[in-house]
């Protein structure tokens, strides 16, 4: 399921419109993720503030966030773009990959949420296609 | 003090179940029930079953393959005004109410349901996550930041167990 050029063109248009909300939208869907799925809380133990928009939960969105602009900059290669972020998560962080798909789903509640016009049939495609495509280069270096 | 064999544990567990006539299949508390309500009434089925089933079959396209009796599901814009695909929405989300009205009882309310979908439907239960996840993304779209984390939440877990149970009589 690779990305078209159609799909590639309506991530950027996307994109270019929510990215200024980057930061509040990696906010919600970390905050979401964590009471949705609490066994997501088991990597974020050394946090001290779990709740929904804390400041390690805000912080971190934005980190996630960034490395969603990475990847849309990289859309034409994601796998060259994410590599070290992909081994970052392989090697460090050890994240099970059944995790991206779990964040993926709160980053799509998210859009919806705060893009409920933008984030049409058309757009949900294209972005749920991008955020597995993400996941997998994400998964890349693991074994 | 002498301990009951677990065969007559498991007895007393099951007749206490039929007194109260629900599967426990999970125990709702108070506040989850009065949530999924709460959500559910805000929802109007004419509205959110069309936009549901409509997504699921453009963001998802092989789930088409249910549907070739439909007419034009060629385009989204095809999909988005097929009035079959709409009467559809209607049925599958107005499915969805017997689930709110039987919450004890998720998993007896839709024996049947399972047992043609796995059985003269022949759809495969993957496709009722599928639908669960659209369906949580459209009511969001609804509803906006109102849709907290919490309800979130909630919604969800009634959402695993409504497609438990629609998944439970696939053998």
């Amino acid at each position: 399921m690779s990305l078209t050029a159609k799909d590639k063109k309506m991530v950027k248009a996307f994109w270019a419109k929510v990215a200024g909300k980057a930061e509040d939208i990696g906010c919600d869907a970390l905050s979401r993720m964590l009471v949705v799925y609490p066994q997501t809380k088991t990597y974020f133990s050394h946090w001290k503030d779990l709740s929904p928009g804390s400041a390690p939960v805000r912080k971190h969105g934005g980190t996630i966030m960034g490395g969603i602009g990475l990847a849309v900059a990289s859309i034409d290669d994601i796998s060259a773009g994410l590599l070290a972020l992909s081994e970052l998560h392989a090697f460090q962080l050890r994240v099970d990959p059944a995790n991206f798909k779990i964040l993926s789903h709160n980053i799509l509640v998210v859009l919806a949420v705060m893009f409920p016009n933008e984030f049409n049939p058309e757009a949900h495609v294209a972005m749920d296609k991008f955020l597995a495509a993400v996941g997998r280069a994400l998964s890349e270096k693991y074994r | 003090m002498q301990r009951l064999p677990t065969q007559h544990i498991h007895c007393s567990i099951l007749l206490q179940n039929r007194k109260t006539n629900t599967d426990n299949m999970v125990d709702w508390t108070d506040a989850e029930k009065s949530t999924i309500s709460a959500v559910w009434g805000k929802v109007d089925i004419n509205e959110v079953g069309p936009l549901a089933l409509a997504r699921v079959l453009i963001v998802y396209p092989w789930t088409q393959r249910y549907f070739g009796s439909f007419g034009d599901v060629s385009t989204p814009a095809a999909i988005m005004g097929n009035p079959k695909v709409a009467a559809h929405g209607k049925v599958v989300c107005g499915a969805l109410d017997k689930a709110v009205k039987n919450m004890g009882n998720i998993l007896a309310t839709y024996k049947s349901l399972s047992e043609t979908h796995a059985n003269k439907l022949f759809v495969d239960p993957e496709n009722f996550r599928v639908l669960a996840d659209v369906l949580t993304i459209v009511i969001a779209a609804k509803f906006g930041a109102a849709f907290t984390p919490e309800i979130q939440a909630t919604w969800q877990k009634f959402m695993k167990v409504v497609v438990a149970a629609m998944g439970s009589r696939y053998f």
